[in-house]
């Protein structure tokens, strides 16, 4: 399972939403978390899996 | 496995052992053992024998120490101990300011006469099932050192299994007392949410927190919940109990099924949706985790554990709507439960899906697909501490083999009719606990 985001787009929403830098060396494992709790949101909410 | 806790408060308060001995014979044994289990943090020598001769200059002027006179203990690295920085499992917290005073358990545990000797090894923050922690290292299973002890409330349960401790505390909020429990064969406590004191312990998911203990013995575990709770469960003779199945035996391994043969017997019953409820817990960990941790997050990222800060920044990034549902999926999920429950007062399910993954290769199995054990071997009681229920994880009896438990379930206020059928199984030989081999082969049948 993949998110439709890069790592720079991560890495921009973090600072815009939660003045938080994650460090490069982060980027990828923050990706691959919100990978899975992407996976997981479609189990809680319907319209979100219908769409994907 | 270590003398009970009940035989060592009873000779201590009849004066016939010290606490003083007892104390420095669980220091030797922890000096001994723990270098190949890696389950302590802090000895705390100086404290255990002054509160050990405190002890026993109260038996010694004719008083009554307590309960627990003598029993030593150890506590989870996130209960605060006076003069001690409260760690929590990270590096970054390793100078911060000593806790002013103990946490509200630690407290009620001196009030009746247990002696404090150690803190133990946990996954950074309380965010893992493995306690394999960067800067305090990896706790082995006694069972064998080549496997992981589980967590996040590692230390505790090993320190334990190891015969170290005859008693710990640990902390639980998706699974992890009753993983490490049922990994190193243990009996472990997830008390109804908010029951016990949560004062001076530190926080992971207000959702879902909860301290527990580990024992070796359904007695000594309920004695320890009677003095961290101030009261006893009021005993139920009458009760009905069930097996919970579906979902929860869908990916067990062949060596748990055998296992839970003994409840075959009882009626069955399904939760619907559990999937789902797994899956909102997850969510609400990831959400609430990740928000307690940003303002650290933005100051020193690079300081936290790899394996915990990229799971707390995802977290944090969490969009509301899917808290928001992850809620609404717990609603459902707890009304559906009542209704479960409105047949029967127990429900069975296994802890954990197969026995204690090797640290090598720290993966389960799901759905055909080995994934990473940190994060699902609480598959099976994340569920559960999701809506708040009562649940003793027991070690089911299989001497030889590595450790499996299981999952006895109740409601809140009728503990008592769980605890009465805990006692039935222990008396039948079907839960128990058994001692370490010394925890050195692989070969141990899984």
């Amino acid at each position: 399972m993949t998110i439709p985001l890069t790592e720079p787009e991560i890495a921009a929403l973090a600072r815009a939403v939660l003045a938080l830098d994650i460090p490069l060396d982060c980027l990828p494992g923050v990706a691959a978390n919100l990978a899975v709790l992407a996976e997981h949101a479609r189990r809680v909410d319907p319209e979100l899996a219908a769409q994907s | 496995m270590t003398e009970s806790a009940i035989h060592i408060a009873a000779e201590v308060r009849a004066g016939r052992v010290s606490a003083v001995s007892v104390a420095r014979r669980s220091l030797a044994l922890i000096r001994e053992r723990d270098g190949a289990i890696g389950a302590v943090t802090r000895l705390l020598e100086e404290r255990a024998l002054a509160e050990a001769r405190a002890v026993d200059a109260v038996v010694a002027a004719g008083g009554d120490p307590g309960l627990l006179a003598g029993v030593p203990y150890g506590v989870k690295d996130l209960f605060d101990v006076a003069g001690l920085p409260t760690t929590a499992g990270a590096a970054m917290l390793r100078d911060a300011r000593p806790a002013a005073r103990d946490a509200e358990a630690i407290q009620r545990m001196w009030a009746a006469g247990a002696v404090l000797v150690a803190t133990l090894n946990m996954d950074e923050f309380a965010y893992g099932f493995a306690t394999v922690n960067a800067a305090f290292g990896t706790t082995k299973n006694p069972h064998d050192i080549n496997r992981l002890a589980g967590g996040s409330s590692g230390g505790s349960a090993a320190a334990v299994a190891a015969g170290m401790l005859p008693i710990a505390l640990g902390s639980d909020t998706n699974g992890s007392v009753r993983v490490p429990a049922a990994l190193c064969g243990l009996y472990g406590y997830k008390p109804a949410h908010g029951s016990l004191p949560m004062g001076g312990v530190y926080p992971f998911v207000d959702s879902f927190d909860d301290i527990g203990p580990f024992a070796n013995s359904i007695a000594e575990l309920e004695l320890v919940c009677r003095v961290l709770g101030g009261a006893t469960f009021e005993p139920e003779m009458d009760f009905r109990v069930a097996a919970l199945r579906g979902w929860f035996v869908d990916n067990i391994s062949a060596g748990m099924a055998d296992a839970l043969t003994p409840f075959d017997v009882l009626p069955e019953v399904v939760l619907p949706d559990v999937d789902g409820a797994r899956s909102a817990a997850f969510l609400m960990t990831a959400a609430e985790g990740g928000a307690r941790h940003l303002p650290e997050l933005r100051r020193r990222a690079m300081q936290f554990d790899p394996a915990t800060r990229d799971r707390l920044i995802a977290g944090a990034l969490l969009p509301a709507a899917q808290y928001l549902a992850a809620l609404g999926v717990r609603a459902r999920f707890r009304a559906a439960a009542e209704a479960v429950f409105e047949h029967c007062d127990v429900m069975v399910a296994p802890c954990v899906g197969e026995v204690a993954p090797l640290i090598d290769d720290p993966f389960v199995t799901v759905d055909g697909e080995r994934v990473p054990a940190r994060a699902h071997l609480g598959r099976l009681t994340q569920p559960i501490s999701f809506i708040g229920l009562p649940v003793i994880a027991a070690p089911l009896r299989r001497p030889g083999k590595l450790p499996l438990g299981v999952q006895l379930i109740g409601t809140p206020g009728r503990e008592g009719a769980l605890f009465a059928y805990a006692r039935q199984l222990e008396a039948a030989g079907v839960i128990g606990v058994w001692p370490p081999s010394g925890g050195t082969s692989p070969q141990r049948s899984a």
